[in-house]
């Protein structure tokens, strides 16, 4: 890229630039991992694994992580179902509106886990619109419908979570070759003989890809069991808990035990998924979507697929609905009937209350920045050279991936709550950077898989061709390389923009008064009987995730 | 004996008539070529003919039965893709023995027919090897073998040999043809190549944009072309828009050829190799003179381009040494072409 005599010089900076990088990946990832195993090991008597002897014998502690294992498994068998359906439904079968379909089906992935949980709770809770509703259609005594403990949760995860099992089968089934199918009708296959030996094995690989992420979102899960969980205790709400009552060690452990299992899920499925794995050596053709002949199938799908796009759509109306609602009035009645803008006029006029919303917006810029300061560096030294560090660099930078956002949290108090070489012996707990810095760290794998995309399409010979036709090195960034990497990253940016500002579980451990953000306003919203405010909160935050999201021309594939 | 013969067979897609009114009729143990450019329709007759495609016009019939219903799965016909469709998720052994279990054979009767058939296309030892291991060769000889172990009545190949390189199609050309003559099996053969064409073929089927224009064996299409566009597709040819007028064709207002019969149309062919470049001009019909313009060496050829006046005529000639063939571009030369050479034909 540069002239000789520049070539030391590019040296020298790969070097500083692969030192600064390892620098903060180890500062902000590794150490506060090792920092909490080193205090759930340190106890009174010296080393020992004492916490983890008691945390095994306390019958409570080994019920939540009994019940966050099930809730993880749980949560993949039904999101898997959901979503592998849906994207049956929608990519392997002719349907009317199919694009439109595609993308409302994606929608869940940008809208924050918090206020899913509050507009269901509006919507299916004991009191909630739909279910007072069927109650007063059907006569009913008692509420149909009971939104708490392991089905609750199971009811919102499969809301929130289809989406990587529906993104990742639906490329898959766009990747199954026309003509093997054909090839294995021309050997006498039957039409579930295909399914069972051809389709299958083709998809397999992207639903084993979609249970870890689904798995490791099931345990990781926060804001659904800490509101709606109630007697259902799992391991996020044990730590919290353990957290405010300033047992750290025992947090510390807790912490260690969940991200141990969400390694071993990864490390099996891992071992598994080697095995399954196979070349497509050929460019085929992708399947045509199946005709159905049958008119009631046919109409029978099309009903389902509406009252899909009504069940998705729902609960962001219900938020926006609820959000006018005058204060004070929707009492005792089942359906509101006052509305204003005085929700909204309160949130921006009151400092008191305008100050989480900017709060939130000025922490996902940070966090978005930081993202992308670390994430482009690293993406180019992975793709682009032969550095040694491109393992280590790759396995820190990936390691939060796997690591739950509660233990993220954790992590970073341990850490960060004395002062410490990384940090210029400052003590960040209590400050306000902490919070933004613990989105990065959670964030940074997902900015790190688009940056690295990104790249991976920046063929040289592109940057070359330039060259040979006479573009000098800014003319070539501007005109091929920009225009080339520019939409992947724009798109990841915006996601975690879009994630950072709804974000409610690192929040929930981290928050001070300084950076108290949206998702915390709108907790104690509803605690304070103040839903309407905190549906205006989550409009607002919805509105945004909505306007971006426009931006994100592709999802990046987990 | 006739297997498979296609009647009035027409399909299109989104509008546009892919195939229109196809006939055919192929024999028992027949080695049938369908020949055409790119886009022309094969593939698509093809799978009609495997059942993957339903036409919209016109039956198919298998010994004698009409199967243009049949599904795919229920008809005893052969295929292998061009992209040759391997499964990717199994080995070559599951490949082969696909077919087979989807027969309910049993476990014993798959294993030897398996390996007799790995035997025959040469990939013996195989077995266990994933697919996408395999060169472009080895994987046709997969493809080939998951076919014929099944023993369909017909087979169908569809350009089997474009994802080859040159030396390997040589080579898999040879076997193929050996593989057919040896199982006698009937063998429908689909490529844009015309010496594949002609060199595999029994009979040859030429098509244009979706229609069959000439069926017949490589040498009736080489020297008796129904139309300029067989002509001009099967072999190289000069092929010129001319006037014909009392055994005459005349080119333009400098050039005329003597014909040697009268019959009627709107082109004329000339095959390169019939053009003879001599010194002088000889005392005989259709004498020209022109300059050389273009030399190409092409191994055992060498291919002129001449400029008679503003008519451009390729002239190919053998490369030995006893000729002295070292005409230079600039030179003048004469031309010398008789007039049974030259084909009248119609568009
Ligand atoms: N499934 C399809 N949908 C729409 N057009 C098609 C389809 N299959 C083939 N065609 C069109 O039909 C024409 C013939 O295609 P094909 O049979 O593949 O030609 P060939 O094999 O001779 O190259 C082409 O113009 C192609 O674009
Ligand atoms: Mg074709």
């Amino acid at each position: 890229m540069m002239g000789k005599s520049s070539n030391k010089k590019s040296s020298v900076s790969k070097v500083v630039m692969t030192s600064l990088l390892i620098w903060v990946l180890v500062g902000f990832i590794l150490y506060p991992v090792l920092r909490t195993f080193q205090l759930s090991l340190v106890t009174d008597n010296g080393l020992s694994l004492s916490n983890y002897l008691n945390f095994f014998k306390t019958e409570a502690y080994r019920l939540a992580l009994k019940n966050s294992i099930i809730l993880g498994f749980l949560t993949v068998i039904v999101c898997g179902v959901i979503g592998t359906l849906l994207a049956f439904l929608v990519h392997f079968f002719e349907l009317p509106f199919k694009k439109t379909l595609d993308r409302l089906l994606l929608l869940p992935i940008v809208l924050p886990g918090l206020i899913i949980v509050f507009a269901f709770v509006q919507l299916y809770g004991e009191s909630g619109l739909v279910t007072k509703t069927i109650q007063t259609i059907l006569n009913l005594e008692e509420s149909p419908l009971r939104l708490s403990g392991l089905k609750g949760i199971l009811f919102i995860h499969a809301y929130t979570q289809y989406v990587y099992f529906y993104i990742n089968v639906s490329i898959a089934i766009k990747h199954i070759d026309r003509c093997t199918v054909e090839a294995a009708r021309n050997l006498g296959a039957s039409k579930w003989k295909v399914f069972t030996t051809i389709i299958l094995p083709f998809i397999k690989p992207a639903l084993i890809a979609s249970s870890v992420i689904t798995f490791m979102t099931g345990i990781g899960s926060f804001s659904a069991p800490s509101i709606i969980g109630g007697s259902y205790k799992v391991m996020t709400t044990q730590i919290l808990l353990s957290k405010a009552n300033n047992y750290m060690d025992i947090a510390a452990t807790q912490v260690i035990i969940l991200t141990v299992v969400s390694l071993m899920y990864l490390g099996v499925i891992r071992f598994y998924e080697n095995k399954s794995r196979f070349v497509s050596s050929v460019k085929g053709v992708s399947i045509k979507p199946q005709k159905i002949h049958n008119p009631l199938i046919k109409l029978l799908l099309i009903f389902l697929a509406f009252s899909i796009v009504i069940f998705i759509l729902l609960p962001i109306i219900a938020i926006f609905i609820l959000s006018f609602v005058q204060p004070g009035t929707w009492m005792i009645e089942i359906y509101p009937k006052e509305f204003s803008l005085d929700n909204y006029i309160k949130i921006f006029t009151k400092s008191r209350s305008l100050a989480p919303f900017i709060n939130s917006i000025v922490m996902a810029c940070l966090t978005a920045i930081l993202c992308i300061v670390v994430a482009l560096p690293a993406s180019y030294i992975i793709v682009k050279t032969k550095s040694k560090f491109k393992l280590m660099i790759e396995l820190l930078i990936m390691l939060p991936w796997a690591i739950p956002s509660s233990a993220i949290a954790i992590n970073m108090i341990n850490a960060f709550n004395r002062p410490s070489i990384f940090t210029g012996n400052q003590i960040l707990v209590g400050e306000y950077i902490l919070l933004p810095l613990a989105y990065f760290v959670c964030l940074l794998p997902l900015m790190f898989r688009t940056t690295t995309i990104s790249l991976q399409h920046l063929n040289d010979t592109y940057i070359e061709a330039s060259k040979s036709l006479r573009a000098n090195s800014i003319q070539t960034f501007r005109k091929v390389v920009l225009p080339i990497i520019t939409p992947g990253i724009m798109g990841g940016t915006m996601l975690i923009v879009i994630r950072s500002i709804g974000e409610y579980t690192i929040s929930a451990f981290l928050y001070t008064v300084s950076n108290k953000p949206i998702s915390i306003a709108m907790v104690n919203g509803i605690f304070e009987y103040e839903i309407g405010l905190s549906m205006a909160y989550g409009a607002l935050v919805v509105a945004f995730a909505l306007g971006t999201s426009i931006f994100i021309s592709k999802i990046p594939k987990f | 004996m006739e297997l498979l013969a296609l009647e009035n067979i027409k399909k299109s897609y989104e509008q546009k008539c892919v195939l229109n009114k196809v006939n055919l009729s192929i024999n028992e143990g027949e080695f049938f070529t369908f020949l055409g450019p790119s886009g022309c329709g094969k593939t698509t007759l093809l799978r009609i003919i495997a059942g993957f495609v339903r036409p919209e016009n016109g039956s198919v019939y298998f010994e004698s039965n009409n199967i243009t219903l049949l599904p795919a799965e229920k008809r005893n016909v052969g295929m292998v893709f061009q992209n040759y469709a391997l499964f990717p998720f199994m080995n070559v052994y599951d490949n082969v023995a696909y077919g087979l279990k989807n027969k309910k054979e049993k476990k014993k009767t798959i294993e030897q027919q398996v390996r007799k058939y790995l035997n025959l296309v040469r990939l013996e030892g195989y077995d266990k090897r994933n697919v996408s291991e395999l060169s472009g060769g080895e994987q046709q000889r997969v493809a080939l073998a998951r076919s014929l172990v099944m023993q369909p009545k017909l087979l169908l190949l569809d350009e089997p040999l474009s994802n080859l390189d040159a030396r390997l199609r040589d080579q898999m050309r040879m076997e193929l043809k050996e593989l057919q003559r040896k199982l006698g099996i009937t063998t429908i053969f689909v490529t844009h190549d015309q010496t594949e064409a002609l060199t595999l073929s029994d009979r040859i089927a030429v098509f244009d944009q979706g229609v069959c224009v000439q069926v017949g064996t490589p040498h009736e299409i080489y020297t008796k072309p129904v139309n300029a566009f067989v002509a001009n597709f099967i072999g190289d040819t000069n092929l010129y828009k001319a006037k014909i007028e009392n055994n005459k064709a005349i080119l333009n207002h400098t050039t005329t050829l003597e014909l040697s019969s009268d019959s009627t149309g709107d082109y004329i062919s000339i095959r390169p190799q019939d053009i003879l470049i001599t010194d002088e001009l000889r005392v005989a019909p259709n004498q020209l003179n022109g300059t050389i313009e273009k030399v190409a060496i092409n191994g055992q050829l060498v291919e002129y381009i001449i400029m008679v006046d503003t008519l451009e005529l390729k002239v190919i000639k053998l490369n030995t040494y006893t000729d002295s063939n070292d005409y230079v571009i600039g030179q003048k030369v004469c031309l010398s072409i008789e007039p049974k050479c030259i084909k009248i034909l119609n568009k």
